[in-house]
């Protein structure tokens, strides 16, 4: 009888402690944000664009209003501190609730934070355990705050709106998704990340192209066109409509436009000496969504073949295009190709892939395969 | 002579005794830990680190053939005589109390830190002390069921840790061979380490039906324990890289927060709350060789006091795993709780087999 009288107790004491003594939090009193944007306080952007100082940053953060009959669904609040985590600790002075960081699936940085590097504002994000490390970051032209706060009429929030935009976006288009795990692996030696760019337009936010860093520093934009090269150089398997037209004795034979979907790359890298070359084989693959009306597969079919290549023409042009800027005004590896060479080399070369000169050196060529998969239902 | 249990196991269950022993928190810091010394070799590492359980299993399996009506603690007394095999025995013990009360404490800082934040720590290691008295007052049938079921259990949750393979990029894993011979060893040493948990057959042995089966049984454990640590080691490094590795505390469980599953949004809170009744399975299964080698010491009634015994030991692990001032210090003991294993798992089955050979089958005691 006392065995299971014990038991019985030991149960009881169990049960009630694992289900919530001490972590016990009613969700009604939950602040739960549903984007944030990271920016450099006003008074340290001066500063902090000359390396001078230690900036403070803003911390803004849509928060949707759970409780009923709220006046507003959400409500933005934006506090100050040294680091991020120190920004979140000052919203007890300001907000009610208990902040609950890990449900934000977006974070905007400021472009000024952004190009002073990013590395101790986001470590409190790595660090925290309850924080995922699947949320999508973005940079804003401007202030990421700017974007928070722009009118928005179809959805709920912002915060909303952004992560349907921003969420697995390279399934519908060039653009790359980078979460918060991806741009901590692409810090590594050979390695830099992208992140989407937001621009703030007419009152409206819309991914305008990409912003390339070198490690956690932006060091610039590239536009939507090059985005594409990028992120088809990158062998990120994105999807997105292509347009074409082919000529021929400055005649136009045939114009419309292919939905693609990248299928990776192949890179091949040879070495001669301490000279590096790189074949980048970019492998794309579509169906036609649209083209000149009176032209016909069966009666001409060739055309089939022509819009294949004029649309591996097209992207190779586009590609040695982006390589160019990037190997001229980047000076970065964004495509991330040094990886071969580590994969390689590692200890030869590990020191040395990040430094200036070594990526504007290296002789990068690029083939495009693509496939045309189907017409669509007419001839 | 032999140890009196209320119960036998049979070798299949042996199988899973012993991948639960070894299988603690340990293997979410495995990669971090092997990759710090051998980069990008550390999968070379976990393979040749197997060498060190494989011998363990080997030596402890001949010592029981050599002398099959003998358990633990009778093969001590006998072959050492009163005093030193006393020693002996109490030092087995004392590396079980050391060993467990830092696999407990580090499933409670888990526990801690992903789940039960505000939850005091004293708390947490109070319900796994309580499942391991609890669990080995059953005995020792109940225990080996507990850790067949668990296994085919655990088995399942990893397949959790394919998901993020969809991020893996095969350069992290090139050069082969570039850490050397120096670095493979002592990435190796590291993962041997991890193995710690074969000498729970040291007591175990005489538990087992058919001990004929036990070799077998011991060596099918240990490649199974492989080849997790190494899927767990492979993923996280083909995931993360060997820099990012190093920034790490918990590279297995943080596998789970890279990617983003829909409907089960958050995998590590559903894998961490399953794992919840595997983390102390170390515990549980060293525990109770522990008091029933004390019982056997004391020389009292298994079948009565076991679970004083039992409950003993629980007492002594929960107490010192309370000691260590945070998780850093918890991980430099990890250290010593190695050596530790090299001396019971290694070294004990060595000196006994030193002594049998001495006495030429005349006991002692």
């Amino acid at each position: 009888m006392f065995k299971k009288l014990l038991l019985v107790f030991v149960i009881v004491f169990l049960v009630f402690s694992i289900s919530g003594c001490w972590d016990y939090r009613d969700v009604n009193k939950v602040s739960f944000p549903a984007t944030g944007a990271y920016d450099l306080h006003e008074s340290s952007i001066a500063a902090a664009r000359q390396n001078q100082g230690e900036p403070l940053v803003d911390l803004t953060v849509i928060i949707p209003n759970l409780a009923q009959d709220v006046k507003k669904p959400f409500r933005i609040e934006r506090t100050t501190g040294i680091l991020i985590g120190n920004a979140r600790g000052q919203k007890p002075y300001s907000s009610p609730g208990t902040y609950s960081a890990g449900v934000a699936a977006v974070i905007i940085l400021g472009e000024d934070l952004a190009r002073a590097g990013i590395n101790n504002m986001v470590e409190a994000l790595f660090r925290g355990a309850q924080i995922p490390k699947t949320e999508n970051f973005a940079v804003a032209e401007g202030r990421g705050e700017d974007v928070l706060r722009a009118p928005i009429k179809d959805y709920s929030n912002m915060g909303e709106y952004l992560k349907g935009v921003l969420k697995q976006s390279e399934k519908r288009s060039f653009i790359p998704s980078t979460t918060l795990y991806q741009f901590g692996v692409n810090r590594a030696p050979g390695k830099n990340p992208i992140m989407p760019l937001l621009t703030l337009k007419n009152q409206k936010v819309e991914v305008t192209g990409t912003a390339i860093f070198k490690k956690d520093k932006m060091i610039g934009k590239a536009n939507l066109d090059e985005s594409r090269s990028l992120v088809m150089l990158r062998g990120i398997e994105a999807s997105g409509n292509i347009p074409y037209i082919i000529k021929k004795d400055g005649q136009i034979l045939d114009k419309g436009s292919v939905d693609v979907c990248c299928g990776g790359r192949k890179v091949k890298m040879d070495c001669n000496g301490d000279k590096f070359s790189y074949l980048i084989t970019v492998y794309l693959k579509g169906s036609l969504i649209e083209h000149e009306f009176n032209k016909n597969f069966i009666q001409n079919p060739d055309l089939h073949k022509m819009i294949e290549n004029q649309i591996a023409a097209d992207t190779k042009s586009d590609c040695m295009k982006f390589i160019e800027k990037m190997q001229q005004e980047y000076k970065v590896d964004c495509i991330d190709i040094n990886k071969y060479i580590l994969a390689k080399w590692r200890k030869e070369f590990q020191n040395q892939v990040d430094q200036s000169g070594f990526i504007e050196n290296l002789d990068i060529k690029v083939k495009v395969k693509m496939k045309l998969k189907n017409v669509g239902e007419l001839t | 002579m032999k140890d009196k249990t209320s119960s036998t196991i049979t070798s299949k269950q042996l199988i899973f005794v012993i991948i639960g022993s070894q299988i603690g928190a340990g293997i979410f810091a495995l990669p971090r830990m092997v990759s710090g010394k051998a980069g990008e070799d550390a999968w070379i590492s976990v393979v040749l680190g197997a060498i060190i359980p494989f011998l363990s299993v080997f030596l402890i399996e001949r010592l029981g053939r050599r002398m099959p009506q003998m358990g633990f603690t009778q093969m001590a007394l006998g072959l050492f005589g009163k005093n030193v095999g006393s020693v002996l025995i109490i030092l087995f013990i004392a590396y079980v109390l050391l060993f467990e009360s830092l696999v407990v404490r580090s499933f409670a800082e888990i526990a801690n830190l992903y789940l039960l934040p505000k939850t005091p720590l004293a708390v947490v290691l109070l319900f796994i002390t309580i499942s391991i008295v609890y669990i080995g007052s059953k005995g020792v049938r109940v225990l080996a069921r507990l850790n067949e079921i668990l296994f085919y259990f655990g088995v399942l949750l990893l397949f959790i840790l394919i998901i993020p393979v969809g991020q893996a990029d095969y350069t992290n894993i090139l050069p082969v061979g570039e850490a050397g011979l120096k670095g493979i060893a002592r990435g190796a040493l590291t993962t041997a380490y991890s193995f710690a948990g074969t000498e729970v057959l040291l007591v175990f042995y005489s538990l087992v039906n058919k001990q004929e089966e036990v070799l077998k049984a011991g060596l099918i454990a240990v490649c199974i324990t492989t080849l997790l640590y190494l899927a767990m080691v492979i993923t996280c490094l083909l995931v993360f890289g060997v820099n990012n590795l190093q920034r790490i505390l918990w590279p297995g469980l943080m596998l789970l927060k890279v990617s983003q599953v829909p409907v089960l949004e958050r995998l590590e809170f559903i894998f961490l709350v399953f794992w919840m009744g595997m983390g102390a399975r170390p515990a549980v299964n060293m525990g109770f060789a522990a008091s029933l080698s004390l019982s056997q010491l004391l020389k009292i009634d298994e079948k009565k006091y076991n679970t004083y015994a039992l409950m003993f030991i629980a007492l002594a692990i929960y107490i010192l795993a309370l000691l260590p001032h945070n998780l850093l210090s918890v991980f430099k003991l990890w250290d010593y709780a190695g050596y530790g294993f090299l001396i019971i798992g290694l070294g004990y089955p060595l000196l006994y087999h030193l002594a049998a050979f001495m006495r030429g089958g005349k006991m002692l005691v």
